[in-house]
């Protein structure tokens, strides 16, 4: 190797070291948060758990593992409306994760949560994820487009054909209900103050039309100084102070 | 001369009846959002208040308004209204009006910065205004062309209160009727409000009722707005209610209507200055004094539960489902209806027993045309815990009666459950550690349980996993993205693709034109390279198999095998095909030559004659 040769290698080789180096540590600093984290929870102090899992999650997002353990902290400390809304941020990023699925339900069970009865067509698209009608929408496009590309070579019968075409066209139109309706849903507000009052009005001396229990999901539609209009699990429509709701699917790192 | 009138008339009528029925449609379906911020007063004291009008016209959509913030101003919303103009009674013109009361913490000069409104997805802005506050009491600029008396005649304001004792929070209804001379015309500049402490009132409708009264002879124009006060402080609060409106002194001409040109209420059509200019002179209507006496509540018999509510309620209690297992949660549905201060009524307290465990209720209130009388509605979930439950317990609602000014307690019968048996797994299936509600009775306001200690949660994750920056659906994924849209596309091609081999197969004649003309140019091609360089033999042979390809093609004889006498035999004996086939047989055999001129011609010849027979 040439001098010019090694006046490159050497600079590059020490950058690598040093990236490598600084990526390890950021990695372990994180694995030493976590496990703090979970010492702290083992001792009941919840408190500082929800601390350290918090500090991973500003420092390095979201992981469903981090999100669940910070959920179960909020739990157990009272703190309803927390503990759901990192459950459900864990579910989104986990949605077949039983132990996330059924410390949500048990926590709103024991707070008096208790969700609307659902419809038909409700339940048959809250039998997939979000995600998992996606992934149906591009296994149906990849099928019907493999079919077509084969069909262009071989002959099929025509019973075949429309066997086919038909199948990956009604899976296709399933699978982008079940995604369009699943979205609707994905991205909900909780409320994380205890017992917030719905106005008719985006002022707090304007005449309340009940209150809303935390932890409950709302869905925000628009903005009004310090207040957003709302509607329930219940099509309850009102405004409540923002500061007393916390949308699940956050921009992150900037909004965090 | 009388049958052209006669026939113009009708196509005049014709052209003017389209010109206001498409006209104004062109002109709606053309306009565009408009923007603009009007302030009452450019002047007025600390103690009062402004109105701010924002219009956003051209749409009936609501608009985002974004307000800067200024210093030592409050900015308080102040309702909005909806106005549809009717333009030569063919097309309608909608707008929006945010009204914003303004008031200044301390007297100075200030200005509203441009205010920035986003309406139909778009930003506009309004221009800024400037404007004074003076100390308080000075009040702006009377009408100075009469006395007090003759204001009086002029503008007026009556409230249906006259006096009374009343109780802390509860709901006075009010009736604040303004009157205005017909003989005057006014506009309104603010809706009314109340000079006083101790007593407040509920938000004034935006659009009141519209009325004629006769007062000592006089007739008025009378705006009605239904509210209600409310005593927040113990003890005699003198009151008045005062209006801020502009008299319009015509200079040229009087106007029969005291309400034609009002921004707020009216469309103002005689209040365009081309129609005679006015002068505008602010007056103020008020209302005579009245003492608003607050008296403490009782505190003799006052029961526990009672949360503040006054008025006149009445309580019912259901439960669903009512046939149940021990364990499953049930819905108490309690309904208090009535009249009086909603926002101090707070549910029935569950009695506290360890056969029961209970959830904070939730609540949903539904006013019946006025915001004091409705009914509130609470939901609450409860469990039976205990085989030993039969009936839901009857629940009690306190409140005060102002009228018969004593305390009131409605109590409800109990509900009757039947419980399905055995139910003794339900029992051993509930978290035993949940604490059951606290003693109510000494917390009447606070409902909630204490945090319960949940038992039976999964235990932590032991490994961070895999972190994401952000938690997005799958589908914003650019990778689904550009797949799905790869796949589209594909799929587009390869429809376009089969669609095209099936219509050949199924119509094999576009396949052999098509490839005839592709012979035809590829012979032609050779021929006329042959032309370019002078070849007269080359040129002949070339020729020769362009004729035998297209005619051996048309009459499905292999093409090499055509000769002369074929041809001859097939073609008329004048085609110049034939000519130029047997010019190219001699020349194949007797080695004549063609000349430049000839080739030329010939080459056009074929062209023509060849491409007629595709």
């Amino acid at each position: 190797m040439n001098h010019a040769g090694l006046r490159f290698f050497f600079p590059i080789l020490l950058t690598t070291l040093l990236l490598s180096a600084i990526a390890a540590f950021a990695g372990s600093t994180e694995d030493n948060l976590f496990q703090e984290g979970n010492e702290a929870y083992s001792r009941g102090d919840y408190g500082q758990a929800i601390s350290k899992y918090e500090q991973i999650t500003d420092t390095a997002g979201y992981s469903p593992s981090v999100l669940y353990n910070l959920a179960n902290s909020y739990a157990l400390s009272g703190k309803t409306g927390r503990a759901i809304l990192n459950y459900e941020r864990a579910l989104r990023l986990s949605p077949s994760q039983s132990e996330i699925f059924g410390n949500l339900e048990l926590v709103k069970k024991e707070n008096g949560l208790f969700p609307k009865e659902p419809t038909g067509a409700e339940r048959l698209f809250r039998l997939l994820s979000l995600n998992q009608w996606t992934a149906l929408i591009l296994f149906s496009l990849i099928t019907v487009t493999t079919f077509l590309l084969f069909s262009m070579k071989y002959r099929f019968s025509r019973q075949l054909n429309i066997g086919v075409g038909t199948s990956c066209f009604l899976l296709l139109c399933l699978a982008i209900s079940g995604t369009m309706f699943r979205y609707q849903y994905f991205n909900p507000s909780v409320v994380v103050s205890p017992d917030v009052k719905l106005f008719i009005s985006p002022f707090e001396s304007s005449a309340s039309i009940g209150t809303l229990q935390e932890g409950r999901l709302v869905y925000p539609q628009k903005k009004h100084g310090d207040f957003s209009y709302v509607t329930d699990g219940t099509d309850r429509k009102g405004w409540i102070p923002s500061k007393a709701i916390e949308a699940v699917c956050k921009t992150w790192p900037s909004e965090l | 001369m009388r049958q052209k009138i006669l026939f113009f008339q009708p196509l005049i009528f014709l052209i003017i009846l389209a010109l206001c029925t498409f006209g104004p449609c062109a002109s709606q379906a053309y306009a565009e959002v408009t923007v603009d911020a009007t302030l009452s007063h450019l002047s007025f004291p600390q103690d009062r208040a402004a109105r701010l009008t924002i219009t956003v016209s051209g749409t009936s959509d609501e608009a985002n308004i974004e307000f800067p913030e200024i210093d030592n101003i409050q900015l308080q919303f102040n309702g909005q209204f909806t106005q549809n103009k009717i333009i030569n009674f063919t097309s309608v013109s909608s707008s929006i009006s945010y009204n914003y009361r303004v008031q200044a913490v301390k007297p100075g000069k200030y200005s509203i910065p441009s205010i920035k409104v986003i309406a139909e997805g778009k930003p506009y802005s309004t221009k800024p205004i400037d404007f004074q506050v003076t100390p308080a009491g000075v009040q702006p600029r009377a009408y100075s062309g009469t006395n007090s008396q003759t204001a009086n005649e002029i503008a007026f304001i009556r409230i249906s209160e006259k006096t009374g004792s009343h109780y802390p929070g509860e709901i006075v209804p009010l009736t604040i009727k303004a009157y205005f001379n017909q003989a005057y015309r006014a506009d309104i500049n603010s809706l009314p409000s109340l000079n006083g402490d101790g007593v407040v009132m509920s938000q004034l409708q935006d659009k009141p009722q519209q009325t004629e009264e006769s007062v000592n002879g006089r007739k008025y124009h009378v705006l009605i707005w239904e509210t209600s006060l409310s005593g927040i402080k113990v003890g005699e609060h003198p009151i008045h209610f005062s209006l801020d409106a502009t008299l319009l002194i015509p200079q040229k001409r009087r106007s029969l209507s005291s309400f034609g040109g009002n921004s707020l209420f009216d469309d103002s059509f005689l209040n365009d200055s081309f129609f005679g200019s006015h002068q505008r002179k602010p007056i103020v209507s008020v209302s005579p004094e009245v003492v608003f006496t607050v008296l403490p509540l009782p505190t003799d018999n006052q029961p526990a539960d009672f949360t503040g509510a006054i008025g006149d309620f009445h309580l019912k209690v259901s439960a669903t489902p009512v046939d149940i297992e021990i364990g499953e949660p049930l819905t108490l549905t309690m309904e208090i209806f009535g009249t009086g201060n909603f926002d101090r009524v707070e549910a029935p307290i569950f009695p506290d027993s360890p056969d029961w465990k209970t959830y904070a209720p939730t609540s949903n209130f539904s006013e019946q045309g006025r915001s004091y009388a409705g009914t509130k509605v609470f939901e609450q979930a409860v469990v039976v815990r205990s085989g030993a439950v039969s009936e839901i317990p009857s629940l009690s609602f306190s409140y005060f009666d102002p009228g018969k000014k004593r305390y009131v307690t409605k109590t409800s019968k109990a509900v009757t459950l039947h419980l399905k048996r055995p139910a003794t797994q339900a029992v051993a299936q509930l978290p035993q550690s949940v604490q059951p509600m606290t003693t109510q009775h000494q917390q009447p306001t606070t409902q909630v349980a204490p945090a319960p200690t949940i038992v039976g949660l999964a235990p932590l994750s032991l490994e961070t996993g895999k972190f994401e920056e952000r938690i997005v659906p799958l589908f914003r994924s650019s990778w689904l993205i550009a797949i799905c849209s790869l796949c589209v596309l594909f799929l587009i091609g390869l429809s376009i693709l089969r669609i095209r081999q099936r219509n050949i197969e199924k119509h094999p004649e576009i396949q052999l034109k098509r490839q005839k003309r592709l012979l035809l140019e590829s012979d032609l091609k050779k021929v006329e390279q042959a032309q370019s360089v002078g070849d007269g033999p080359a040129f002949l042979s070339f020729g020769r198999t362009a004729i035998q390809n297209q005619l051996g093609l048309l009459w499905n004889i292999e093409p090499a095998a055509l000769c002369l006498a074929d041809i001859n035999g097939r073609l008329k004996a004048d085609s110049h095909l034939l000519e130029i086939f047997r010019a190219a047989e001699e020349a194949a055999y007797g080695g004549a030559t063609l000349t430049d001129k000839k080739m030329q011609d010939y080459l056009v010849t074929l062209k023509t004659e060849l491409e007629d027979l595709l």
